[in-house]
């Protein structure tokens, strides 16, 4: 102020005063002005929060989709949506785009809480555009991936979009490696989840296929990389939408997407439930959630659930369940790749990620899929210190040209590399079968599993009794005059010295043979000890796992 | 050369559902006959394969319309075993 006032005084000096009095003078702005300017940003906002307006949101809910806000509502805790860039707009000027309007350009993106936790987001509004993905659209998308990384919080990307923004051509593609490039730097520090709501076509499936969990709902979710017409075109295939790239292509056969849910709200509920058990960021620990079980229930029904005649199968879901706290095992990718179950319990209250192969399933064999399943959710608790439970029950490798050829050696090989490279505590519990390759690969002492229990129908050993019989005694059955009653002589002896758990227990490859009802609180009592676990690997920029 | 994948799920259509061998194996068993009605999760057949008899179920509600397959026939993965008609949904 005193510079004012000098200037004043000089002033005063050398002008007229009228003068002086015209370049002093406030203007006052009349009141009716800042109403205008209050509804002006009323009617931005409305017309914003519209989105594509009446008609293309009735369209939506026909398509029995719900909105880019109204899906956020319902994920979101109440009132606690904060939304950034609302009045973004696109800068595209060729063909047409200068005359078009996209409110809030196709994307409504923010934070707020889910369950009292921060987490960032963004909802793609198919209302808009399509929901097709401009440069602008992208940069929002980006902010929100940005603050999550700054903040450490998980990042939820609602994808429903047409795809690439044709007329803004090639600052379309830059918006879409922006956002690949930001999941890949995020991933392994933030927790990023996917939900498919709508198309999601093109370059843009490789979003939600860098993030860690996808969800699908059966009917309105697509995603593929050439849609049903360019197939028509290039192979001469006729396939529908949903068949090429629905929920159940990608949960049962392709392993793109980790969940099938019937309707839009389950979905949510589901994501709400997956991210109680992890935390949010690999600097944190998962939530401790007390659901009353007594860590020392032990329950004996477990030891009427595994078939001692390993010929019968069962359901491995049932022995989990005894196991978790309040039987309550989250499953994820539960379509894909029966044969091993994975997911999401609770041992007195501590988050784990579980691990089975599933003997009804396949015999409960390692194939392609499996190991690829396995090795992919092993590396994803490694990443957010969520302890590994594994439960064994393996005849091996899938023989046969499609796996051979398919690459099981490739893809068997990530398990391996998973379970070895991954430094929070591993326990392993071997129920029945653990033979040669598969008994490794299964998070075995070897592959450095903390802590190896075993039940007492356990089976380690280099292969089943049967083949090792007839290749180590192949000559003397040979030559026998009764070769039946020579190999199923050798089999019952080969059954009773190596198909038990005692001799990988007299090498201390097991730490103990434990009853089935012990499973629990044996679990927890390792649990506890091995929650300071500090395991150092050798500096390096990152391994080379077979992918 | 077998390609790959092969399928190892049912194949569904609306108008029947065809049950196929996930695994190459054994024909143990065979649970069911023609006219059957079968609800989701039904076993249809035991399949001997990687030593343990898995039990082959519909993935939904039908009637059998054909079985495909003899006890102790030998069958590679994606060989079609028994075809359902389906009723209703699911």
């Amino acid at each position: 102020m005193p510079v004012f006032k000098r200037i004043k005084e000089v002033l005063k000096k050398k002008l007229k005063k009228e003068v002086v009095k015209k370049l002093l003078k406030v203007e006052v702005i009349p009141k009716a002005t800042i109403a205008q300017k209050m509804a002006e940003l009323k009617e931005k906002r409305e017309k914003i929060l519209l989105g594509g307006g009446k008609e293309k949101i009735e369209t939506q809910h026909k398509k029995g989709k719900l909105t880019a806000r109204e899906r956020i509502d319902l994920l979101l805790d109440d009132g606690s949506f904060e939304e950034t860039d609302i009045f973004v707009e696109h800068r595209a000027k060729e063909l047409g785009m200068d005359k078009k309007e996209l409110p809030g350009e196709g994307v409504v993106t923010g934070y707020g809480h889910i369950d009292g936790r921060r987490v960032c987001l963004f909802a793609q509004d198919f209302t808009v555009a399509g929901g097709s993905l401009g440069e602008m659209h992208a940069q929002k998308i980006c902010k929100v991936m940005d603050l999550a990384m700054k903040m450490g919080v998980p990042l939820i990307g609602i994808n429903d979009s047409g795809g690439a923004r044709i007329q803004e051509g090639v600052d379309s593609l830059k918006g879409y490696g922006d956002i690949f490039y930001r999941n890949t730097i995020a991933s392994g520090v933030i927790p990023q989840i996917s939900v498919i709501l709508g198309p999601c076509a093109g370059g843009a499936v490789y979003s939600p296929a860098i993030t860690d969990f996808t969800f699908m709902v059966k009917g309105i979710s697509r995603m593929f990389i050439t849609g049903p017409d360019v197939v028509k075109t290039v192979t001469g295939e006729d396939v529908s939408q949903e068949e090429l790239g629905g929920a159940m292509a990608h949960n049962q056969l392709s392993g793109v997407a980790h969940f099938a849910c019937e309707s839009e709200e389950e979905a949510f509920n589901l994501l709400k439930k997956l991210l109680s058990y992890i935390p949010s960021n690999n600097l944190e620990e998962p939530a401790i959630v007390d659901l009353g079980d007594d860590p020392n229930r032990q329950d004996e029904t477990l030891a009427n659930l595994v078939p001692t005649i390993p010929k019968k199968p069962y359901n491995v879901r049932d022995v989990i369940e005894k196991v978790v706290d309040a039987s309550e095992f989250f499953e994820i990718q539960s379509y894909f790749a029966p044969n091993m179950v994975i997911g999401f319990g609770r041992l007195n209250g501590y988050s784990v990620g579980i691990i089975a192969n599933q003997p009804k399933v396949l015999a409960g064999v390692l194939d392609v899929n499996s190991s690829d399943k396995a090795a992919r959710f092993v590396r994803f608790c490694d990443s957010f210190n969520i302890p590994l439970v594994t439960f064994v029950d393996v005849p091996g490798y899938l023989p046969g040209t499609d796996q051979e050829h398919g690459g099981v050696i490739r893809h068997g090989a990530k398990l391996l590399y998973a379970y070895s490279e991954a430094t929070v505590p591993k326990l392993t519990v071997i129920l029945r079968k653990a033979y040669g390759g598969a008994y490794i690969g299964m998070c075995s002492r070897h592959l450095g599993a903390d802590a190896v229990y075993a039940w007492p129908t356990a089976e380690i050993a280099v292969m089943g009794p049967q083949g090792a019989a007839e290749i180590v005694y192949k000559k003397e059955i040979a030559s026998s005059k009764k070769p039946q009653e020579i190999l199923a002589q050798k089999v019952a002896e080969y059954t009773e010295k190596f198909a038990n758990p005692y001799v990988a227990a007299h090498r201390g490859y097991v730490d103990k043979v434990i009853e089935p009802y012990e499973t629990r609180p044996q679990l927890i009592k390792a649990l506890e000890m091995f929650s300071s676990k500090g395991e150092s690997r050798p500096q390096k920029k990152h391994g080379n796992i077979p992918l | 050369m077998a390609g790959f994948p092969i399928p190892r799920v049912p194949i569904i259509t609306p108008h029947q559902i065809i049950v196929i061998a996930p695994i190459t194996g054994i024909i143990m068993e065979i649970k069911k006959r023609v006219g059957n009605r079968v609800k989701a999760g039904d076993t249809l057949l035991i399949l001997e394969a990687m030593k343990m008899e898995n039990e082959i179920v519909t993935p939904g509600l039908g009637v059998v319309k054909e079985i495909r397959v003899k006890k102790g026939q030998k069958v590679k993965t994606g060989a079609p075993l028994v075809v359902i008609t389906p009723l209703g949904k699911k």
